[in-house]
């Protein structure tokens, strides 16, 4: 594909062009097309790669390593891929491998959980429960609470805790910081958490999120109010779904894996299912409807058009492809 | 466009949409060079799409509307790296890059069929560095330590190994042509 006269475009993909050689090449792609269609056939392979490898290891049941750690050590001096490593909805393993490395991560990290939590939520260890902020185990004594509804079992930088009905500044939280019903996990613009309930069930929580945890007689709730997350929810009990939670749009999880994403300003909203099934209603005029796996809604405000039957969901599409199990147009 | 129906939209979405996403890709890819950037403009990018369905003009090409906004977004996107020491290309080239990408849909669809065909095909072991790389985000210093070989070791190896999967996808694609598709 690539001759000798022309410029090595996969030293321009992994970033060893230096800027002089990328002014030349983009100086090359003003006057030739055939070069112009190269870059792009090269990119979509590039940005293919990670999907395929993601899809050819599913078929053929092998075994892949996940990698766990949410925080690498200290950020290597090289490379374009030496930035910190941050949750993110969009990410290329978060996203693309999700049916197998995202799904056993949880597991592993539901797992670790509940190996450490054999009975039940053990009071947090002060030095790790809370930092930077007042310890919530510093606290004026508070009058008998409701039990803890989980804890964050894994926090990538400033990661708070707003206590309910928004009083106080959010208090950061650790790794272990047991979270409460009404309080809200907050996560900067570059860190992520995640959280897991009592049950197993967990939430990935990426950048830039908020997300407010409740319950009632009727069963837990949570409401995404910006940012994006990734929910395994184990089965609930009959009766007693978790209920999502929005101005715009709410769903009863019986038990499936789901993304949630929410967008402050604009008030979009979308959720779009892994693994089993969701029953989604749009508040505004109480239309319903049942999402499957691969399914994906999305409201916002004053839009006329809500997807709520696709059978695409363009935000998401590795997921989709992988877990509609159709192939792919 | 004054006269678009729901069911109309979702004709739209349903013929169009995704049919269009591996241009999209390829497109935003080509200006960021990294994965996760590119899934963040694409997102946005879809969002737009879906929050502004409403405008989009029937009689105009589908295609070089979704273009559009992705260019808008590769711009977004390039401006919030002004602190970067990555050059990324301009917009002039940007453009040009985009109405090339108009016409190259059905080859980029091929080729990504290809690809998964090409790595089923791939011996374990050439598949296995690739996952540690591409999968697992695993830096390459962290692979070599791993692999207990050196850093251009495996950098060579990721190149040979991409270099092998293009080949073996121009192959299948000249059997394709030559077969008369």
């Amino acid at each position: 594909m690539t001759t000798d006269s022309r410029p090595d475009l996969l030293r321009y993909f992994d970033g060893k062009m230096t800027p002089d050689e990328v002014r030349a090449l983009e100086e090359k792609l003003r006057q030739d097309s055939g070069l112009r269609k190269e870059l792009l056939i090269l990119a979509g392979f590039e940005a293919d790669l990670p999907g395929a490898l993601a899809a050819v290891a599913q078929e053929k049941r092998e075994a892949v390593r996940v990698n766990t750690a949410t925080f690498p050590p200290a950020p290597p001096a090289d490379s374009r891929t030496a930035r910190p490593e941050v949750l993110r909805p969009t990410g290329t393993f978060h996203r693309v491998f999700w049916p197998v490395a995202a799904a056993a991560s949880l597991l592993l990290a539901a797992g670790i959980y509940l190996q450490a939590n054999k009975t039940s939520i053990p009071p947090p260890k002060p030095s790790l429960a809370v930092v930077g902020q007042p310890a919530k185990t510093n606290a004026p004594a508070p009058a008998p609470r409701a039990p803890a509804e989980g804890r964050l079992v894994a926090v990538s930088g400033d990661v708070r805790v707003a206590r309910a009905g928004g009083t106080g500044q959010p208090a950061a939280a650790a790794v272990g910081a047991e979270v409460f019903a009404g309080e809200t996990i907050l996560t900067a613009t570059n860190t992520s958490a995640q959280f897991a309930y009592a049950d197993g069930s967990t939430l990935r929580i990426y950048r830039g999120s908020a997300v407010v945890l409740s319950r009632t007689d009727a069963g837990p709730g949570l409401d995404l109010r910006r940012g994006a997350l990734d929910a395994d929810i184990r089965k609930q009990p009959e009766g007693r779904p978790l209920r999502v939670l929005g101005e715009l749009m709410q769903a009863k999880i019986v038990g499936t894996e789901f993304r949630l994403m929410a967008d402050a300003q604009s008030k979009w909203k979308s959720l779009g299912v892994r693994e089993g099934v969701v029953e989604v209603s749009r508040v505004a005029d109480g239309q319903k409807v049942v999402l499957q796996a691969g399914n994906y809604a999305a409201v916002a405000p004053n839009w006329p058009y809500m997807r709520m039957d696709a059978r695409v969901c363009p935000v998401w599409k590795a997921a989709c492809r992988e877990t509609a199990g159709t192939p792919y147009p | 466009m004054d006269s678009l129906d729901k069911g109309s939209v979702n004709d739209i979405i349903l013929r169009h949409v995704i049919s269009e996403d591996a241009i999209v890709r390829a497109y935003v890819y080509s200006a960021t060079r990294g994965h996760r950037d590119t899934e963040d403009v694409i997102q946005k990018v879809w969002q737009v799409v879906c929050l502004k369905i409403g405008e989009y003009d029937t009689s105009r090409s589908f295609r070089a509307w979704v273009l559009g906004i992705t260019r808008l977004q590769i711009l977004k996107w390039r401006q919030a790296q002004a602190r970067s020491r990555e050059i990324i290309l301009a917009p002039d080239v940007l453009d040009l890059l985009a109405d090339t990408a108009e016409t190259a849909r059905e080859e980029l669809s091929l080729r990504s069929q290809y690809l998964k065909e090409c790595l089923s095909r791939m011996p374990l072991n050439g598949r296995r560095l690739l996952q540690m790389r591409y999968f697992e985000e695993l830096r390459i210093a962290a692979i070599a330590e791993d692999l207990k070989r050196s850093v251009a070791a495996i950098e060579m190896a990721l190149v040979r190994l991409r270099r092998a999967l293009r080949a073996c996808i121009e192959e299948k694609l000249a059997q394709t042509l030559g077969g008369g598709l």
